[in-house]
């Protein structure tokens, strides 16, 4: 993260050095906007989810790579279904949330306290419920803005253990994919793979216990780990990062008194690091950077229009040409007028673009629904899902999950494309600093794949809340979680399956004298636990359906508020800078040759400033743009 | 008794098929079973990818039979069994004459083919069913092992290859396929880390009945690796990986105690490792066990660092690496403690740290709970599978074929009702599932009657097999009365009741056949 920390700091330097000038030049609209944005900067987050299946060790993982063992209790035996999520703070506090999905208390807890939660000794089953772990740390390695969560190990007895990962994904600036060296990957995790891999989250394998194989086998898994992957997600394989590292050799190295380099060189974390840090910066640490620099051009921009309209005045040859400069700026102010009337073209568009946003999400949801109870009608032919009836509860919510997220990637993706829609519309442009990738149209169609990542050129693209100056800010916490955990809560409670699994068994127990190897239900016994589970499942479909359709029509009605709100300030303020551009052009065309010479004098300087600044806005981001270099350690293989 | 009236039924039944009276299906099944009555049991070795099933099954076996390597690795079921010369046979999916092999060719048969899977063009390997070894292994005297392709492997056809063979179809379980005779009568389930849903699945299947979740019957949990807890996150190297072992064994015995009997930790790469080896390797550990104790922690904290080569240390590179590979590090280093400790041969070594191992524990349960139960295991299997495929057919004939199938069906039914050998098996699976209203002493007679110390009468009462006659008469008297008297009590559930009438009767014959044994001893007629 040096590189990322040097160039923040020459960002913020930025911020400072153009608030300066603006201060000076008395523009207080230019003031308060740089130091919101720089504010939002300064704060910006990474967030990395680790999901692995369990018992892979994802946790001692995290202790040693944040070089703070003592929030991640040694033991064997983890419990695996909490969410622990660590972030800097500037002093400790470690929270715990007790109780059931969507209704839970936080209590703070003392450090030497995190293992009666969070070991299978301390908190057997969990019997004390805790759903969330929330350490706020003083820890250097976090003070970039780093967020980890460990999430709930996937693919192991409870569906929802992996519905509760999912539903941090979204979020996911990078998804670690823990496994060992000791397995290569099973079925479970790759499907888990071959689901986020659609989602477009960079991806970084991270196999664990490089410690218990020789190095010859340790590459060995490695390479088939990454060929796998490769193949489910279509690309090279020297496309998908993976490292091998040792918990073992980097906690000796850690708890040594005299630390040995060798320990730390086997151990592989600087290379894990490294690789971590080029994941991030790749695409989180350019949305950052280039969304403040985006901000600081549009603030440049705006003080140094005026003042380039007013030279070009003086500089032109004839009072023809400044003339034509004059209908220029006024035919621009007639047009950012026209944007600002009721009838504007482009608000049309906003509207429609909403309505069929609207309509093609509630298709989604009405499908979803659809599908979900077609995939209960197979699992109620399944043999063995009806003799263990309380598997169905947790299916058929890990599935209401599922569609709430694929349901909010559609949001995401098609909120995007009205946004360009209507960009197109209004002609205006919003990048003010040269080499920046406008979001082609095309690839915002409904259901179109996301940029693949192409390591050799990065190229900032200005988004939504690139072109807003929003810098996206904490990411945890956002509202899809809170749904996911609503619908959690939903999926245990009111299925109260238990019940069915053992009136059925009893019935069933009095039919038969033998056990037989392949053994059935009679038709009654079977028609019975059909009939039970699905008119639950029936309720509870019908108790979440309309929790979604109203995520799905709030989100739609805030963002149809909020584009508003936002082209008109974009109108408004390309509308200022144009009236002064005209203003200026207007009163140098009044002056004399000899005032115009003076004033010339008077800009020269300014305009010399902005253009400095603009130039160094323009190569912060040409550098940050550049793949970052990195020392890779003998392990990690990367293209 | 039990052996008798079972071979009197299965003849009478296999007369039956002979007369071509019996549907096809029934048929075989009935064969099926004849033939496996005298055949040792089969024991097969599932679990998921990278368990350690094919190590195992070497450890079990004390020579390297069968590849193991770090990638899925086994892609065909090996069927291994007793028989003298050794041969290998290859059956195939398309009925194709099975065919011999030299066992230099297991290994190409069995493994996947690293580079892509290309030299497989022709599909032989997919078109393999299973891969039959016949070897004069001492093991395999008393029970077939069967390693398994892993579950949950990326490569789909694995797990397919094992459900196949097991007679487990992941589709829709079919009314033929009650019909199909399994293969296997018990199973050594592994995992290394936790049951996963495609695990418990499978044992679900597997042990009969899904319906409560199976028997333990049939069925042995293995914690596979138990030497990977050592110096887990970084704790001191003489902390003895097997508590931790045990622990989470523990838990994942109270997590399936409806589906194992119990959950054993093993280290079988070192179970192996110990009972095979060589001078070469004994010189070796014994040059290492000089190493400083410091030295010889940071040599065995990685495999890497045990083969890289130092100026700091003697031992050529490559007598290292086969240490490291043979052992394991923890195993080089427990080696090291022994020799240290003042061990000074290799056979004293091979002994202490296959004890190690665990593995001579697996024998030894696997002796008690299956070997010693075996035919009862196998009549037990044979009777519900029968049963069941009467069942099946009863529905769809009529007739004279109906009659048959209507005798053969009484003839097993009446086999299972009336023979005391099986209702103990019944009582026993409800202690096992937590059904009986049983003290611990309770368990400890009822687990002594049905075998698990031995088949004979004085192990049956929980005496040495050299008691003699009087002690287990008076032994089975004692204990008679005591189930004599809980008969008559009242408030017990159905089965508790049930056991104690079983138990009573048991011990009856016994105290009868003792007497019996006595009269002819001592000609005290």
């Amino acid at each position: 993260m040096q590189e990322y920390r040097e160039q923040k700091r020459d960002v913020l330097d930025l911020f400072l050095l153009t608030s300066a000038f603006a201060k000076q030049r008395g523009e207080q609209q230019v003031l308060d906007d740089l130091e919101r944005a720089r504010q939002a900067f300064d704060r910006g987050e990474f967030f990395i989810a680790v999901c692995g299946e369990f018992k892979r060790g994802k946790s001692s993982l995290l202790g040693a790579l944040l070089e703070a063992p003592e929030y991640f209790p040694v033991d064997v035996d983890i419990a695996t279904n909490l969410v622990t999520i660590i972030r800097y703070g500037e002093t400790e506090r470690i929270t715990v949330h007790l109780g059931t999905f969507g209704a839970t208390t936080p209590n703070e807890i003392e450090r030497a306290e995190i293992s009666h939660y969070v070991t299978e000794q301390g908190n057997l089953r969990n019997a004390k419920q805790v759903q969330l772990l929330e350490i706020e740390a003083p820890i250097p390695l976090l003070q970039d803005g780093l967020i980890f969560a460990d999430t709930p190990g996937i693919g192991g007895l409870n569906q929802e253990h992996t519905a509760v990962t999912y539903a941090y994904l979204p979020q996911a600036d990078a998804v670690l994919i823990v496994g060992d060296v000791t397995e290569p990957f099973n079925t479970d995790e790759m499907d888990f793979i071959r689901r986020i891999g659609d989602r477009g989250a960079n991806l970084l394998l991270v196999l664990t216990r490089a410690d218990k194989r020789s190095r010859e086998q340790v590459e060995q898994v490695l390479a088939s780990n990454q060929d796998k992957v490769a193949g489910l997600l279509n690309v090279e394989s020297g496309n998908v990062p993976a490292v091998a590292i040792s918990n073992l050799h980097k906690l000796t190295y850690l708890r040594s008194d005299h630390p040995d380099p060798e320990d730390l060189a086997d151990s592989n974390y600087p290379a894990f690091e490294a690789l971590l840090a080029t994941e991030l910066l790749e695409r989180r640490g350019l949305i950052l950077l280039g969304t403040a620099l985006m901000v600081i051009g549009r603030c440049v921009d705006s003080m140094e229009r005026p003042l380039e309209a007013e030279h070009q005045a003086y500089a032109a040859a004839s009072e023809a040409e400044r003339e034509a400069l004059e209908r220029v700026h006024t035919v621009q102010q007639e047009r950012l007028r026209e944007l600002q009337s009721r009838q504007s073209a482009w608000r049309r568009t906003l509207v429609t673009g909403i309505a069929d946003l609207q309509h093609e999400l509630a298709d989604t949801i009405r499908i979803g629904f659809l599908d979900i109870q077609d995939q209960l009608r197979v699992d109620l032919q399944d043999e063995m899902l009806l003799n263990q009836p309380d598997r169905y509860g947790p299916r058929v919510a890990a599935r209401v999950n599922e569609l709430a997220i694929a349901t909010h990637d559609q949001f995401e993706t098609q909120a995007d494309a009205v946004f360009e829609r209507v960009r197109a519309e209004t002609g205006l442009r919003f990048s003010p600093l040269g080499d920046v990738e406008q979001l082609p149209e095309y690839e915002l169609s409904i259901g179109a794949s996301r940029p693949k990542r192409d390591s050799a050129s990065r190229h900032f693209r200005l988004t939504r809340d690139g072109i807003m100056g929003i810098i996206p800010g904490g990411a945890v916490g956002a509202s899809i979680a809170t749904v996911i955990f609503s619908a959690a809560t939903g999926g245990i409670a009111p299925l109260a399956i238990g019940g069915v699994g053992f009136a059925v068994g009893g019935v069933a127990s009095a039919v038969f004298a033998y056990r037989e190897s392949h053994q059935r239900f009679g038709a009654q016994e079977r028609h019975e636990v059909q009939r039970q589970v699905n008119e639950q499942a029936k309720s509870f479909l019908d108790r979440r359906r309309p929790d979604l359709d109203k995520m799905a029509r709030t989100q739609v009605q805030e963002l149809r508020d909020q584009m508003t709100d936002d082209f008109e300030r974009l109108i408004e303020e390309e509308l200022r800078t144009t009236q002064a551009s005209l203003k200026a052009v207007q009163a140098a065309r009044q002056r004399s040759a000899e005032q115009a010479r003076e004033r010339e004098r008077l800009i020269a300087e300014p305009r010399r400033e902005l253009s400095l600044l603009r130039t160094q806005a323009e190569s912060l981001l040409a550098r940050a743009q550049q793949p970052m270099d990195t020392e890779l350690g003998a392990w990690a293989e990367e293209s | 008794m039990l052996r008798e009236q079972a071979e009197a039924a299965f003849r009478e039944a296999t007369q039956l098929a002979a007369d071509g009276a019996l549907p096809p299906a029934l048929r075989q099944v009935v064969e099926n079973h004849a033939r496996l009555l005298d055949a040792p049991i089969r024991v097969a070795i599932a679990g998921r990818i990278k368990a350690g099933k094919s190590t195992l099954t070497n450890a079990l076996l004390g020579e390297e039979l069968v590849a193991t390597g770090s990638l899925e690795l086994t892609f065909n079921v090996n069927w291994l069994r007793y028989g003298n010369p050794t041969a290998l046979t290859v059956h195939f999916k398309d009925g194709q004459l099975p065919n011999q092999y030299s066992l230099a060719e297991l290994e190409a048969l069995t493994r996947r083919q690293e580079a892509g899977q290309a030299s497989d063009t022709s599909g032989f390997l997919k078109n393999i069913k299973h891969i039959e070894v016949v070897h004069p292994n001492p093991a395999l005297r008393i029970y077939d092992l069967i390693d398994t392709p892993g579950l949950d492997s990326t490569y789909q056809a694995d797990s397919r290859n094992t459900l196949d063979w097991m007679g487990i179809s992941p589709e829709e379980v079919d009314e033929l396929t009650r019909n199909e005779v399994r293969n296997a009568h018990a199973v050594l389930f592994m995992f290394n880390r936790g049951l996963s849903q495609g695990g418990v699945d499978f044992l679900s299947k597997f042990t009969g009945s899904s319906r409560d979740g199976g028997s333990p019957l049939n069925a042995i949990g293995v914690l596979s690796q138990a030497d990977q807890y050592w110096r887990a996150d970084g704790t001191d190297p003489s902390v003895d990986p097997f508590i931790s072992a045990e622990r989470v064994a523990q838990r994942y015995a109270n997590d399936t105690r409806r589906q194992l009997y119990t959950v054993l930790p093993v280290a079988a790469l070192l179970g192996l490792g110990a009972r095979t080896m060589t001078e070469d390797e004994f010189g070796t550990l014994v040059q290492l066990a000089e190493l400083p104790q410091g030295q010889l922690a940071r040599l065995t904290s990685s495999p890497d660092r045990l083969e890289r080569p130092s100026d700091d240390v003697a031992v050529p590179v490559p007598a290292r690496q086969l240490v490291a590979r043979r052992l394991g590090t923890y195993g080089v280093w427990r080696a090291c403690h022994y020799l240290r400790e003042g061990v000074d041969s290799r056979e004293a070594l091979r002994e202490l740290l296959s004890e190690e191992s665990r593995i001579p524990r697996l024998e030894h349960l696997l002796r008690s709970h299956f070997g010693n139960r075996s035919l009862l295991i196998k009549l037990d299997s044979a009777v519900r599978e029968t049963i069941a495929a009467c069942f099946a057919l009863e529905r769809h004939l009529a007739g004279a074929p109906l009659e048959a199938v209507e005798t053969v069906h009484a003839l097993f039914e009446d086999l299972g009702e009336r023979e005391i050998g099986f209702r103990e098996l019944q009582v026993l699976r409800d202690f096992y599932e937590g059904r009986l209203s049983f003290s611990d002493s309770d368990g400890v007679q009822l687990l002594q009657l049905t075998g698990e110390e031995g088949t004979s009468c004085a192990s049956r009462v929980g005496l040495n097999e050299r008691a003699i006659v009087d002690e287990v008469v008076e032994a089975a008297r004692q204990r008679h009365r005591y189930w004599q008297s809980r008969l008559y009590s009242t408030l017990l559930d159905g089965p508790t009741q049930q056991a104690i009438e079983v138990m009573e009767q048991s011990l009856r014959r016994i105290i009868h056949h003792a007497g019996e044994a006595r009269k002819h001893l001592y000609l005290d007629v």
